[in-house]
């Protein structure tokens, strides 16, 4: 599929992506070209920002918003956010912020559509729950869902995307995330953060010689810290 | 220093769940306190007891002296301002400096004392460029700032922040805590935040950690972090520079915690 990313001066850039896959967008413009991206391909949008409610209940709520398209995705969705059936029946006003989270995910995939986007969703939450997004995120890439994904945490998206899209005035790229986040040159180049193990191994070569691996867990980058100290 | 607000043997939730039970601690006068906890942990139903929205289930709360009671209710309340979860949900006017006046008229103050504190209040809060914008247009940062400015805007005694960084970036969450710092220097309001990011709390000397309907532990953060098991445990995810420098400390490559990259470099290679 091709789509073309807008920003809010009309420049625009065009990008081939295929079904299962998760892309993050790293721009210096995010809000507009999120925003018109929306509008132009109708992304399910999934955003903490944007959770209002006028159900009573989980139940009622989710059907206001959509009749469920796909139950037995629903129930996997459920089951992965270790969530069970008595979620349908608790009261939007004893909803906790993680739960509304969780129903305004849930309600948004009884959509009848593919092409999601994740907007800072991953930031709030702890690490026991972004560890249910992230298995929720690899479950939607299992079924073909094209994922879109921001974070203001370059971290998050370094860890979790498989393409990367990163545009700054002039400067666009887009490519395998690990390609694009070990050319730190580059996102220095194009002004945007880096992520912090890339930045270890690029200052270890810059300013010592000591040449790590570009790592994207912090175990793998010790055994190779322990290797050169 | 004299302790401000008094938790004893408090039980709080709700008729058929209870969250916390018998939870004791103080806050003292003229400090600034994190209560970490983890997603689902009862952040919320915590402040909201405190402000006294709904009652605790059992236990008492004591405020300045004050015991939380159905009868001294507007006593206790007048020496709290707090700022809830939901931004959008709080405001109720639909321009900033109609908002920060608000409880000041609703409370009986005369025109030229509301002009002061607004002038004071919105400089400390670094609001006074943004006084006659709506509140519509504001980002959630220049509302979080908003917030808290109508909060303290009558002088209470204590400032409750229900996770006021889950929507604002890491620079933005040093700037709040920059604006609570002064605020409670100038004015010595106690400040009591929840929070489930270990980021939001860096070199904090109060600390309350939360979970499993408890206090897990309670102290510095340097104490705090130290037991980074403990807390992963809990579901509290530890900063990645905070948790390589652990790491590293426990193979003895390094000595200390390094919060940027090149101090950590040049550590290791010296």
């Amino acid at each position: 599929m091709e789509i073309i990313l807008r920003n809010n001066y009309n420049c625009k850039k065009k990008i081939n992506v295929e079904e299962g896959i998760i892309i993050s967008l790293q721009a210096s413009n995010l809000n507009a070209i999120v925003n018109n991206l929306l509008n132009d391909y109708k992304f399910i949008n999934i955003n903490n920002n944007q959770m209002y409610f006028v159900g009573e209940n989980v139940y009622e709520e989710i059907n206001l918003y959509n009749k469920i398209y796909n139950l037995s995705l629903i129930n996997d969705v459920l089951n992965i956010l270790g969530l069970d059936d008595s979620f349908f029946n608790k009261k939007i006003e004893n909803l906790s912020y993680t739960e509304k989270i969780y129903l305004n995910i849930i309600r948004n995939l009884s959509l009848d559509n593919k092409k999601v986007l994740f907007y800072d969703v991953y930031n709030y939450l702890d690490y026991a729950n972004q560890k249910k997004i992230k298995n929720l995120l690899l479950y939607l890439k299992d079924k073909k869902y094209i994922i879109l994904i921001t974070s203001n945490d370059v971290n998050v998206l370094y860890k979790l995307a498989d393409y990367s899209v990163l545009w700054n005035k002039n400067n666009f790229e887009y490519s395998k995330t690990d390609d694009l986040y070990s050319d730190v040159e580059k996102l220095l180049k194009f002004k945007l953060e880096v992520p912090i193990l890339s930045k270890i191994t690029y200052k270890a070569l810059k300013d010592k010689n000591i040449k790590l691996f570009y790592s994207k867990d912090v175990r793998d980058i010790i055994k190779d810290i322990y290797k050169h100290v | 220093m004299n302790n401000l607000l008094i938790l004893n043997n408090l039980s709080i939730g709700y008729k058929d769940l209870i969250i916390y039970k018998d939870l004791s601690f103080n806050i003292t006068e003229n400090t600034i306190t994190a209560i970490l906890c983890p997603n689902n942990g009862g952040k919320s139903t915590l402040i909201r007891t405190l402000s006294g929205i709904i009652y605790g289930l059992d236990g008492n709360i004591v405020l300045n002296n004050v015991k939380l009671t159905r009868r001294n209710f507007k006593k206790y309340i007048r020496n709290i301002g707090v700022v809830l979860e939901d931004l959008d949900y709080q405001f109720i006017t639909d321009n900033v400096k109609e908002e920060i006046t608000f409880p000041l008229v609703n409370l009986g103050y005369k025109k030229n004392i509301i002009n002061k504190h607004i002038k004071d209040v919105s400089n400390i809060c670094e609001i006074d460029n943004i006084l006659n914008k709506k509140i519509k247009v504001l980002s959630n940062y220049e509302k979080i700032k908003v917030l808290i400015a109508t909060s303290i805007i009558h002088f209470p005694k204590i400032l409750l922040l229900d996770d006021p960084f889950r929507f604002i970036n890491i620079k933005e969450q040093k700037k709040i805590l920059n604006i609570l710092n002064n605020i409670k220097n100038n004015y010595n309001i106690s400040i009591v935040f929840t929070t489930s990011q270990i980021s939001s709390i860096i070199d904090l000397e109060n600390i309350i950690v939360l979970g499993n309907g408890k206090i897990v532990m309670q102290g510095n953060y340097n104490d705090i972090i130290k037991r980074d098991n403990e807390l992963s445990k809990l579901g509290i995810e530890i900063p990645i520079m905070i948790d390589l420098s652990l790491k590293l400390q426990f193979y003895n490559l390094l000595d200390d915690i390094y919060y940027n990259v090149e101090g950590m470099v040049d550590k290791l290679w010296k």
